[in-house]
C-alpha cells in the first residue's frame, strides 16, 4: 500500500493541509509546532483497524465543533481482497502517471481508494470510501481497514509484542482459533502456566519475530524467542501472552529496542507492504542504530517484501545525513494551515555536510567558508551582548560553496519556508543575476561586503593597522613570510620597491600609503596561495581578530555590513517566524 | 427435491470439463439444479452467475442454498442489474448515460458495461471478484447481452446454461441470440439434459414432450392423438378450464393476448385469476386517474377501477352511478344492500382519507353476485393506496411504481389458478396447463406452454393436429 494523497481539515493545529507524499520513504521534519505529528495521528486515525476513536472537543481546530473534522487519505498499492464488487471494486479511483487523482481510473493509473473520516461534533466518527461518484461515500469497516495494512510505532511499541487485537504478532501468527481454545481451557486451569511446545502456532511466529528483529538491530540473547504468558493479571485472550527472550519478556527491553522490535514484527507480518507510520525515527536508539533503521527503512519501502511505504517525523541529523534528499520534507504552519515541502536536489551537499541547517530555522548561506569562520567568530562575540548562541535562536550557518552556487542554495532553504540571510562577497557577482531579486522577491535578505570587495579586501580596508599585520604574519606562519610578503609587493606596483621586511609600520614609514597597503594585502589574502583564509578555521581565527577591533571602527562598512547580520540574527522585535507565509 | 440419479455427477464434470462449455437444457431436465451442483462441485472460490428474471434468481439463490453452498462462493444476479452496477459504477469509462435507466435504456447498459470490461479497471474488479461465470437461460439473451457475456469469457471459465426452443423472450428491435451461429461455434457442447425429472410421477407425459423436440425444431406439425396430452375442440375453452379447475393442483390457463387473458378470466367468473403484465401499465393508469380526480369524480375513478377488477359492478352500482349522473350526492342513494358501499363511496366523495378508496373497493367486492378476477392488480392497488397513506410518497402514482417494482423484484404471490401467456409464465410450474388457443402459437411458445404442465396437459386447438404458426 502507498498512500498518494491526504487532505486534513481541522484536526487539532492543522487547520488545513493538502499533501501528495509522493514518495515510498518519506521523512517529515520541521519546527516543533509544525504539525508533523498530528500528520501521522490524522493518517493513523483515517486508516487504522480501530473500531472508534477516542476523541474531544481539543480535537477540533482551535476547539470549534462547528464544522467537522474531516480526514481523506488516498491510497494505491491496494489488496485483492479489497477490489471485489461487494468490497470497494465498484468505488476505484486511479493515480495518474502525472500524480493526480482521477475520478474513474485509465489504464496508465494505479488503482486507489479514497477513505474518509468525518467526525462532527457528535464526535462520532465516520469511516467511507468516497468518490465522486457514490456520493456520500460507502461505509468501510475497520476489517477492512485492517486491510490496508496501517502501522503506527509510537510512544507505545509494547502493544505490537504481545498476542493482543490489532497487534503486530497477531498479524504474523494468522488464524488464532486453535490458540484461543487452548487459552480458554489454561485460564480454567486456574492460572497454571503453560508448559513449551503447546502452543505451537505462537512458536512459529515467535521464531518468525526473532529472525526479523535481529535484522532490525536488536539483540536476542537466546536461540529464539518464545511466547509464555505474562505476569499480569491472566486473561483468557491471547493478549496476555508475549514474546520473552529467554525468561525476560522482550518489553522490558530498552524503548529503543521495544520500537525496533515493534518495526522488525510488522515488516514481517504484512507480506503486501504495511505502511508504517513513525514518530521520531531516532527515539531511543544510538546513532549507528539510528543509521541502520534509516538505511534498512529507506531501502525496504516500496520494496515487494518490504513495507509498501513509511512516513516518518524526525529531529535527527542522522537520519537526515542517511536518507537522499528526495526523502525529505520540510514541514510548515502558518495559522494551521499546513504545507509541506520537498527540498531541492541543490541541497543534497548541504544537508549531507551540515544536516542542521535542515532541522533550524533560518539560515546564513554565505559565499565561502571564510565567512563561515567569521560568522563563528562573531556568534561568540554576539553571545556576549545577547547572551544567547545562534544555534539556540534556531540560526544555521552554511556555506553556499561560491558566487555561482550560493543563490540557489539560499532559494532552496526559502522555498522550503526558512528565513535566509546571505552574506557574500561584492568583489564578482553573484550568479545568475536574476536569483538575487528573487531570494529578496521571496523575502530573503543579501548581505555583500561592498565596493566590490570581497570578504578580506574589505577587512584589510577597514580594519585597524595591526589586524592587517596580524594577517600577514599569519599568512607568513601558513605560506612563509618572505612568500607572503611577496604576494603582497605584487600588488604594490609602483610602491614596491619601497618594501622591506614584514613589518607595516615600516612600510609607512618608507612611504609606502596606508590605502595602498591596505589593497594590496586585502588582494594579496584573497588571491595568492589559494586565499590565506579560505578555511573555516582560518576565517575563525581572523573573526575573532576583527570582532575584537570592532569597536574602534564602529563607522566603518566593515562593522556596518556586521552590524546588519547582527540585526538580522537579532531582530528587535522577538521574531522568529519563517520571512514567507 | 427428491433424490436424482447416478448419472447426474457426469453432468457437471461434463460441463466443468471445457473452459467454455453450452448446454442445452429442454424443460424440466433440471437445469437449475447442475448449475447448483457444479458451483457445489467447484467448492471454492467466488462465481457470478447470470440470469435474466429476478424468479430466476430466487431460483438459483434457493437451489444454491439448499444444497448448502456458502453464500460468499457466489452472486446470482440479473444480468441487466449486473451491467448497470458494473457500467453506472464508471459512468465516464462505460460511457453509460444515465444510471437510472427505464423501457429502451437498458439496450445501452451491456455495451457499457463491454467496454468497461475493455479497461484496466474493469477487468481488475471481475477478476479479482469471481473465478468463473454461469449464464442460465441463455436463450433470453439479445445479441448485445451475449457480447457481453463473450467479453467475460474471455476473463474467466463460462458456461452457459440454456434451451433454444424456449428462446420466446425478444423484445422489440432486439434480436436474441442464434444458437446456430452465436451460441455453439463460440462454447463447447456437453450432451444434453434428457431426464425429464419435472414428470417424474407422469414419465409418459415427460418423454413425449422430449420426443416432440426434433419435429418442433423442425417446424413439423405435433400430433395429440394417442399422447398423453388431451385435445379439445376449439370453442370449448371455457369447459376445459372448468374441467381443469375441479381436480387437484395449481392450473394455468393461457391465451396469446393479455387482453383476451382478461376476457377469458371473467368469463372464468373468479375461477381463474389474471396474470398482470410486469410493468402493470394498468395500475399506473388508475392511481394516475385516483390523482387527478376528486369528489364525485374520484367516486367514479374507484368504480371504474372496480369495474376493471370485477365482474358485473356497473350493474350492481346502478342505483349509485344514476345518483351521480343527475348530480346527487352518493349518500342520497337508499338501497339497504348497497348501504356499505354507499357509507364508504361517500368518504370518497368528501375526501376524507385514502383508505376510504380501499375500503369502497373492497364493499364492493362483496356484494353477492360480484366476483373479482383481477385479484393481482387488485392487490397491488390495496397495497399502493396503503402505502400512500403510510406516507413517505409524493403521489399516488410514485406510491404504485415502487409497490410494483417491489413485486418485481420479490416475485408475485403464487396464485392456485391464473389466466396468462407463455411470456409471462415461463420458468412458472403448474400441475396442470389449458393451452386456449394452441393454433395461434409458434413452435418456442407452443413448447414453452405444453411444458407447463408437470400433471396434465390439454390442447384446445382446431384439430389434434397441431400446426405451429411462423
Amino acid at each position: 500500500m502507498r498512500i498518494h494523497q491526504v487532505r486534513i481539515e481541522r484536526f487539532r493545529g492543522i487547520k488545513l493541509l493538502d499533501w501528495k507524499p509522493a514518495g515510498a520513504m518519506v521523512c517529515l521534519i520541521g519546527p516543533g509546532d509544525s504539525g508533523k505529528t498530528t500528520i501521522l495521528d490524522a493518517i493513523e486515525a483515517a486508516l487504522s483497524p480501530r473500531w472508534t476513536l477516542a476523541l474531544t472537543d481539543d480535537d477540533f481546530f482551535r476547539g470549534d465543533t462547528t464544522e467537522p473534522i474531516v480526514v481523506s487519505v488516498t491510497v494505491g498499492g491496494l489488496p485483492r481482497a479489497l477490489l471485489t464488487d461487494e468490497k470497494f471494486g465498484m468505488d476505484l479511483q486511479g493515480w495518474s502517471p502525472a500524480n493526480e487523482l482521477r475520478d474513474e481510473p485509465e489504464d496508465d493509473d494505479e488503482q486507489v481508494l479514497t477513505v474518509q473520516l468525518t467526525v462532527d461534533e457528535s464526535l462520532d466518527p465516520i469511516w467511507v470510501v468516497k468518490n465522486g461518484r457514490n456520493g456520500d461515500g460507502r461505509l468501510i469497516s475497520s476489517k477492512d481497514r485492517e486491510l490496508l495494512g496501517v502501522a503506527r510505532i509510537g510512544s507505545d511499541p509494547e502493544r505490537h509484542l504481545r498476542w493482543g487485537r490489532g497487534s503486530a504478532l497477531n498479524r504474523l501468527t494468522g488464524g488464532m482459533e486453535d490458540v484461543n481454545v487452548v487459552l480458554a481451557a489454561a485460564a480454567r486451569q486456574a492460572r497454571e502456566s503453560l508448559a513449551e511446545g503447546e502452543l505451537p502456532t505462537l512458536e512459529e511466529a515467535a521464531q518468525k519475530a526473532t529472525v526479523a528483529m535481529r535484522g532490525f538491530g536488536v539483540e536476542v540473547r537466546s536461540e529464539y524467542l518464545h511466547p509464555a504468558l505474562g505476569i499480569e493479571t491472566f486473561t483468557s485472550t491471547s493478549a496476555a501472552v508475549m514474546l520473552f527472550d529467554g525468561r525476560v519478556p522482550v518489553h522490558a527491553a530498552g524503548l529503543g529496542s521495544r520500537r525496533l522490535a515493534a518495526m522488525a514484527l510488522q515488516s514481517a507480518a504484512v507480506r503486501s507492504g504495511a505502511i508504517l507510520l513513525v514518530d521520531e525515527l531516532e527515539h531511543g536508539l544510538e546513532p549507528h542504530r539510528v543509521r541502520n533503521l534509516a538505511n534498512r527503512l529507506d531501502h525496504q519501502a516500496g520494496q515487494p517484501d518490504g513495507f509498501g511505504q513509511v512516513i516518518a517525523t524526525t529531529h535527527s541529523p542522522t537520519v537526515l545525513v542517511e536518507l537522499p534528499v528526495d526523502r525529505i520534507r520540510v514541514v510548515r504552519s502558518v495559522a494551521g494551515e499546513l504545507t509541506v515541502h520537498q527540498p531541492s536536489a541543490d541541497l543534497q551537499a548541504n544537508i549531507r555536510t551540515n544536516p542542521d541547517a535542515l532541522l533550524s530555522k533560518r539560515v546564513i548561506v554565505t559565499e565561502g567558508k571564510t565567512e563561515v569562520g567569521l560568522l563563528r567568530a562573531l556568534d561568540r562575540h554576539w553571545e556576549r551582548t545577547h547572551a544567547i548562541p545562534l544555534a539556540h535562536q534556531g540560526i544555521a550557518i552554511v556555506n553556499g560553496g561560491g558566487n555561482t552556487l550560493c543563490l540557489g542554495v539560499a532559494l532552496g532553504f526559502l522555498r522550503l519556508g526558512y528565513s535566509v540571510c546571505v552574506l557574500a562577497d561584492d568583489d564578482v557577482p553573484l550568479l545568475p543575476a536574476t536569483a538575487q531579486d528573487e531570494v529578496l522577491r521571496l523575502g530573503g535578505a543579501v548581505i555583500l561586503w561592498g565596493d566590490h570587495l570581497a570578504v578580506e579586501e574589505r577587512i584589510a580596508a577597514d580594519a585597524p593597522l595591526q589586524v592587517l599585520q596580524a594577517m600577514l604574519t599569519y599568512g607568513g606562519a601558513s605560506f612563509g613570510e618572505a612568500e607572503v610578503v611577496g604576494a603582497v609587493k605584487g600588488q604594490l606596483g609602483a610602491h614596491a620597491p619601497l618594501v622591506a621586511g614584514s613589518t607595516l609600520t615600516a612600510w609607512r614609514t618608507a612611504g609606502v600609503p596606508e590605502t595602498a597597503i591596505r589593497q594590496a594585502l586585502g588582494r594579496a589574502a584573497k588571491t595568492s596561495f589559494k586565499g590565506w583564509f579560505k578555511r573555516t578555521d582560518h576565517g575563525e581565527w581572523l573573526g575573532s581578530l576583527v570582532a575584537a577591533a570592532l569597536a574602534q571602527i564602529p563607522d566603518s562598512p566593515l562593522a556596518l555590513r556586521i552590524a546588519d547580520a547582527e540585526s538580522w540574527c537579532f531582530p528587535p522585535a522577538a521574531d522568529d517566524r519563517p520571512a514567507r507565509s | 427435491m427428491p433424490s436424482r440419479g447416478a448419472s447426474r455427477p457426469l453432468l457437471t464434470t461434463d460441463l466443468l470439463a471445457h473452459d467454455r462449455a453450452v448446454l442445452v437444457a429442454p424443460a424440466g431436465c433440471g437445469k437449475t439444479q447442475v448449475i447448483a451442483e457444479a458451483l457445489q462441485r467447484i467448492g471454492h472460490g467466488r462465481h457470478l452467475v447470470l440470469t435474466h428474471t429476478h424468479a430466476g434468481v430466487g431460483a438459483l439463490r434457493g437451489r444454491l442454498s439448499q444444497l448448502g453452498v456458502p453464500a460468499e462462493r457466489f452472486r446470482v444476479e440479473t444480468i441487466a442489474s449486473w451491467a448497470l452496477r458494473m457500467s453506472a459504477n464508471y459512468p465516464s469509462l462505460s460511457g453509460l448515460g444515465t444510471t437510472r435507466p427505464t423501457g429502451a435504456e437498458w439496450n445501452a447498459t451491456y455495451p457499457a458495461a463491454e467496454r468497461l470490461l475493455q479497461t484496466r479497471v474493469g477487468r481488475t474488479v471481475v477478476q479479482g471478484s469471481y473465478d468463473t461465470l454461469f449464464v442460465d437461460e441463455y436463450q433470453d439473451c439479445i445479441e448485445s447481452q451475449h457480447r457481453l457475456v463473450l467479453a467475460l469469457a474471455n476473463l474467466m471459465p463460462c458456461r452457459v446454461v440454456g434451451d433454444p426452443l424456449q428462446g420466446i423472450f425478444g423484445f422489440r428491435g432486439n434480436r436474441l441470440v442464434s444458437w446456430e451461429t452465436d451460441v455453439f461455434p463460440q462454447f463447447d457442447r456437453v450432451p444434453d439434459l434428457n431426464h425429464p425429472w419435472r414428470w417424474d410421477r407422469h414419465p409418459e407425459l415427460g418423454r413425449w414432450l422430449l420426443s416432440i423436440r426434433p419435429a418442433l425444431e423442425r417446424g413439423l406439425p405435433i400430433d395429440t392423438s394417442g399422447s398423453p396430452v388431451a385435445w379439445r375442440q376449439q370453442g370449448e375453452e371455457r369447459s376445459a378450464c372448468f374441467d381443469v379447475a375441479r381436480r387437484d393442483g395449481s392450473a394455468v390457463a393461457l391465451r396469446q393476448w393479455a387482453r383476451d387473458c382478461h376476457v377469458l378470466a371473467s368469463q372464468l367468473r373468479g375461477t381463474f385469476t389474471s396474470m398482470e403484465e410486469m410493468d402493470c401499465k394498468e395500475l399506473l393508469t388508475i392511481t394516475r386517474a385516483f390523482q387527478e380526480a376528486s369528489g364525485s369524480g374520484l367516486v367514479r375513478a374507484v368504480i371504474d377501477a372496480a369495474a376493471t377488477c370485477m365482474t358485473k359492478v356497473s350493474v350492481a352500482l346502478r342505483p349509485i352511478l344514476n345518483a351521480l349522473d343527475a348530480g346527487r350526492l352518493v349518500a342520497s342513494v337508499r338501497p339497504a344492500r348497497l348501504s356499505q358501499v354507499v357509507s364508504e363511496l361517500s368518504a370518497v366523495e368528501a375526501g376524507l382519507d385514502v383508505g376510504a378508496i380501499s375500503r369502497g373497493l373492497r364493499a364492493i367486492a362483496r356484494i353477492p353476485g360480484i366476483v373479482a378476477y383481477r385479484r393481482e392488480l387488485l392487490a397491488e392497488l390495496h397495497r399502493t393506496l396503503a402505502a400512500f397513506g403510510d406516507g413517505g410518497f409524493a403521489s399516488l402514482e410514485e406510491a404504485a411504481w415502487v409497490v410494483r417494482n417491489r413485486t418485481r423484484v420479490a416475485g408475485r404471490a403464487a396464485e392456485r389458478r391464473v389466466v396468462s401467456r407463455t411470456l409471462l409464465v415461463k420458468g412458472l410450474e403448474f400441475e396442470h396447463v389449458v393451452l386456449c388457443a394452441a393454433d395461434e402459437l409458434d413452435a418456442k411458445n407452443l413448447y414453452v406452454a405444453l411444458t407447463r404442465g408437470s400433471r396434465s396437459v390439454t390442447v384446445v386447438a382446431r384439430s389434434p393436429v397441431l400446426h405451429a404458426s411462423r
